[in-house]
């Protein structure tokens, strides 16, 4: 089975894997070689490739987009997706630090807030992930 | 005449113009290849986006995304201009810039009130010098566009369109079609005219390639578009049928369109970076070959004052030597 995590700017991940699991809209899910065709949203979590039997899984975290398995092949296609290993702590909090500066000159219905309030949960997304 | 000095100072000053041109036109293209290898990054993207959202409108009879609606009266209109953050690139900044102006000028025209979006200094200062309010700014991000900052301007306009604040949004940029040239461009981005979908997959196929690792990079991702639409128009419909959709087809469709928006404007982005590079190539190059001409006439001004200045020479040592025999 082929799994492939692509973003915005590029194919993140793209290799054979024994088991993926990905949170679906429902819930988490786990894909084997032959699963049945599903198209899904994709929630704010976690995708792990297991790429063989005996390996460790590698980890992503992902948010946002979508997810399409045929049975063969599993196309994740994130808005956000990073590998956990390579998680810049440090990095997250300024940006953090940085948006939430940001809000506090918005005025509360500004629509730019949404972007930052999306930033600032994903940052602390990937920083629970990284130092879980 | 001019003395000899200050040709000769002109002719040095020239040469080391020349010389910086020439490395900026060098930069350019190593730069054209990196926009270019971006664009070839961002395009699977693009494509499988492009694919499902095709399958599911199939699926899907019109849904009532409030994206693809089009609201009664366009009283506010969002501008996003992409100009780049730096001179020097010919009349890359300049055509758009004055197109979106003539743009903004009849929304005024028309009573329409505007929103303006300015990628990159040159549009900021631009617009900033007219006076137009400008809702969102970024900077230093020309070159190298990030897909965090098409993230930021989609959410803002989404965020708008949907709470009725704006009625309709366009971008203004330059569309890489070859190396050599831009074409100035215009698209309306919300609301989402239509679900064919086809300019993502476009764009990309005809974009900028240098080298022959590009261009078998560019010929696989035509390909990719060629099949694509050829699986959309026959087997993929009844392909996709046999997936299951959580939640369902609908919410699929929903949460991918902003995706959509955000895809198209990073493409804008990326599409505007690859043309900047083109055409500070060009202009660079224009700048260089006038250098090197100057510097021939000048060099060629030098050598007839210099003999000049001997010729003069000579006829008076002569001149004086026969009056000293008589």
């Amino acid at each position: 089975m082929i799994c492939d995590i692509v973003t915005p700017e590029k194919m993140l991940y793209s290799g054979e894997a024994v088991f993926v699991s990905a949170p679906a809209a429902e819930g988490e899910i786990g894909f084997l070689e032959g699963a049945a065709p599903l198209m899904s949203t994709l929630k704010r979590g976690e995708v792990r490739i297991k790429e063989s039997d005996s390996s460790d899984s590698v980890h992503f975290a992902v948010a946002g987009g979508y997810l399409e398995s045929d049975g063969r092949k599993i196309v994740v296609l994130a808005n956000h997706a990073m590998n956990v290993a390579d998680v810049d702590v440090e990095l997250s909090r300024s940006r953090i630090a940085e948006n939430e500066k940001r809000l506090l000159e918005l005025s509360p219905d500004d629509s730019r807030r949404a972007f930052c309030n999306e930033e600032i949960s994903w940052q602390k997304h990937l920083i629970a992930l990284s130092e879980r | 005449m001019a003395n000899l000095r200050d040709i000769k100072k002109r002719i040095t000053s020239v040469e080391s113009t020349k010389q910086i041109t020439r490395t900026m036109e060098m930069v350019a293209t190593a730069k054209i290849r990196r926009a270019t290898d971006r664009i070839v990054a961002a395009t699977p993207y693009a494509t499988a986006m492009v694919e499902v959202l095709q399958a599911i409108a199939k699926r899907t009879s019109g849904a009532q995304s409030p994206l693809l609606a089009e609201h009664a009266e366009v009283k506010k209109v969002a501008v996003i201009v992409i100009a780049s953050d730096k001179g020097l690139a010919g009349g890359f900044n300049s055509n758009v810039l004055r197109a979106a102006e003539r743009y903004i000028r009849e929304l005024v025209a028309s009573g329409t009130e505007f929103e303006l979006i300015a990628c990159g200094k040159k549009a900021q200062a631009y617009l900033n010098y007219r006076k137009y309010p400008i809702s969102l700014t970024f900077r230093d991000q020309s070159a190298d566009p990030q897909s965090a900052q098409a993230r930021e301007i989609a959410s803002l306009v989404i965020d708008e369109y949907t709470s009725e604040k704006i009625d309709k949004v366009v971008v203004f940029y330059n569309h890489t079609k070859n190396v050599a040239d831009q074409v100035q461009t215009s698209e309306q981005i919300l609301p989402i005219e239509s679900v064919t979908y086809h300019e993502v997959g476009e764009g990309e196929s005809e974009a900028v390639y240098t080298d022959e690792s590009a261009k078998a990079a560019a010929a696989k991702s035509a390909a990719l578009t060629d099949a694509r639409v050829a699986a959309a128009d026959i087997s993929q419909a009844d392909e996709m049928a046999d997936f299951d959709y959580e939640p369902s087809a609908e919410d699929v469709l929903a949460v991918l369109l902003p995706s959509y928006v955000e895809t198209r404007i990073f493409h804008a982005l990326l599409d505007s970076a690859a043309g900047e590079q083109g055409a500070r190539r060009k202009a660079m190059k224009a700048a260089t070959d006038n250098a090197t001409e100057m510097v021939t006439t000048l060099t060629r001004i030098y050598n007839s004052v210099r003999q000049g200045a001997i010729t003069t020479e000579i006829t008076e040592i002569v001149g004086g030597a026969a009056a000293l025999e008589e």
